[in-house]
């Protein structure tokens, strides 16, 4: 994780151009992203696979488009395609861990790289 | 090019605000986003254009507001995009009417934005289509093809519109020139079958040996030179209309054959087994008398009891009285505006001499001497010398139209040559070595 970028806003800005609209964008992004990272984590505190999976999908695609590469398998083994009842505790509870870890680490840079 | 309104429905914020900021580059898009499937089907009211649709909402599947949407307005096209690369659920969403499956990822943005494209090319298109179907339909209102309003042509609307209103086959007669191929359109653009096609065939235009094909159509093989498969008329009508002109020129073998199809309701393409249904509604015309066709042996009974149908006789031009008068101005009119001419009028004389001709013709040959009377007229009024009589029928040729008592080919051959010397009493009775009172007292009797 460490040697890899954090975060990659390339696609963000060929697709909106203007760098305000990038800062607007990213605004929308740290504000409704821990939201679903706090509903995915309620799942997982009450054993609600329906819930996790769902918020973990909900996040996969805003995910890809700020590339957060090192959460690009993670993301997927619990999306609501897989069932996250199939994944070993342990191994959900690591992905939960690193999700939240490397989410709030990008959400920190964002808004001191935005000043929001 | 007007608003184009674009419903973008993603629970993600953050996903859905960039999808709507990218939709919106376009300033003719108009795009209103939803984070559920119930805020979306509550605004459905608002008439959006297209959908982009995710498949995974908070409160109920994709699957669920397409079936609903669908349900509400089956045009509406359906973009889904979705998180999930199931291809057994895009194939079941493209079943269920969705315009097409999209997978998140970097190719997503640019695949809405083609997608949006083609729906606004096809939607305009389809407009465009809508648009000229009714034009057509104005334009063959039957008092705006068929000018008159004497007692023949409102008998004649009567029973066109009885041929609106059922799916009878009709049969129309009438000499040439008299519009039969126009009432057939009227007909057909004014049922509820007027937003399928309309397809003429003339008979008489078609080679013996090419009619089947062309009317049944024939599977790759057939013969030679059959390359490829081509439907026939009668299944390019489809739910439409096929209007057979002429079909007393049709040979018994190939009547044979329309007899058949028409029974069954069905017919196989050359060369092939598949049944194919029609369901297209049978119009015929022609300028001969069937019924003595099959008197003489040269038209199937049995064929012409089933085309007799509704039968509808256009009445000769000259039987219309002045009814030549409003065509003549209706003519005038759009000779004059077609070509950019100021209005032109007929005067007194003029009127006479069309109101005395006999127009072998009919309407077509009034329109071309009307035509031909507007470019020769120098002055605001068409006058008696601008209108020639040219047709091409001898004495011999009207003379043989029908049998007639000793008096009526009289009067026949006494209106030919007052036609033919501008109505000029003088001239005709010199040419027929007969006294000018002759003439008088017939034209007096209104006998000629």
């Amino acid at each position: 994780m460490t040697n890899e970028k954090l975060y990659d806003l390339s696609m963000i800005r060929d697709m909106l151009g203007e760098e305000e609209e990038v800062k607007n964008m990213i605004g929308i992004f740290v504000e409704s992203t821990p939201v679903s990272l706090h509903d995915m984590n309620e799942g997982f505190k009450e054993d609600n696979a329906d819930k996790l999976a769902r918020n973990a999908h909900k996040m996969k695609a805003s995910l890809d488009m700020l590339k957060i590469n090192s959460l690009y398998d993670d993301v997927r083994k619990i999306d609501k395609d897989f069932k996250v009842e199939d994944i070993p505790q342990n191994e959900l509870e690591e992905i939960i861990k690193k999700m939240n870890s490397v989410l709030e680490l990008v959400f920190k840079k964002l808004k001191e790289e935005f000043k929001l | 090019m007007s608003t184009f309104k674009i419903f973008v429905v993603e629970d993600d914020p953050f996903y859905g605000e960039m999808l709507k900021y990218h939709i919106s580059l376009n300033p003719d898009y108009v795009v209103e986003k939803f984070e559920n499937g119930k805020e979306c089907l509550n605004n459905l009211y608002k008439n959006p254009a297209v959908i982009s649709l995710d498949y995974s909402l908070p409160d109920m599947s994709g699957m669920e507001v397409l079936k609903k949407v669908k349900e509400h307005n089956p045009d509406i096209p359906v973009i889904i995009v979705s998180g999930q690369e199931d291809v057994s659920t895009a194939v079941k969403l493209l079943k269920e009417g969705a315009y097409d499956y999209f997978v998140k990822d970097d190719e997503t943005k640019d695949r809405i934005w083609n997608a949006l494209k083609n729906i606004r090319e096809r939607l305009n298109l389809e407009k465009q289509i809508d648009d000229l179907k009714e034009e057509i339909g104005k334009k063959y209102v039957f008092n705006n093809i068929i000018k008159g309003n004497s007692k023949e042509i409102k008998q004649l609307f009567n029973i066109m519109e009885k041929a609106v209103g059922t799916n009878i086959t009709v049969s129309i007669s009438g000499e040439t020139g008299t519009g039969k191929d126009l009432v057939a359109k009227a007909i057909h653009y004014n049922s509820l079958r007027g937003k399928y096609p309309f397809i003429a065939i003339n008979i008489s235009a078609i080679p013996n040996d090419l009619m089947e094909s062309e009317m049944f159509g024939y599977e790759k093989g057939a013969f030679t030179g059959a390359n490829t498969r081509k439907i026939g008329k009668f299944e390019e009508a489809g739910k439409g209309t096929i209007f057979l002109d002429e079909i007393g020129e049709m040979d018994l073998n190939m009547q044979a054959k329309l007899l058949r199809v028409l029974q069954e309701k069905e017919l196989t393409r050359i060369g092939g087994h598949a049944i194919v249904k029609v369901n297209a509604r049978l119009i015929v015309a022609t300028h001969r008398d069937l019924a003595e066709e099959v008197k003489n042996g040269n038209f199937r009974q049995d064929l012409y009891y089933r085309l007799l149908g509704l039968p509808i006789h256009l009445p000769p031009l000259k039987d219309r009285g002045n009814d030549i008068l409003i065509l003549a101005k209706y003519f005038v009119d759009a000779f004059c505006e077609e070509n950019a001419m100021s209005k032109k009028n007929l005067s007194a004389h003029a009127q006479d001499k069309l109101l005395n001709y006999s127009y072998p013709g009919n309407v077509r040959e009034l329109k071309a001497i009307i035509e031909l009377a507007a470019v020769m007229s120098n002055s605001d009024t068409i006058d008696d010398i601008d209108i020639t009589f040219t047709s091409t029928k001898k004495v011999s040729d009207f003379l043989l139209d029908e049998e007639d008592t000793l008096n009526g080919y009289t009067r026949k051959i006494i209106k030919h040559y007052m036609d033919k010397y501008d109505g000029n009493i003088m001239k005709a009775a010199k040419k027929l070595d007969i006294g000018k009172s002759t003439i008088y007292r017939m034209k007096k009797n209104n006998e000629i």
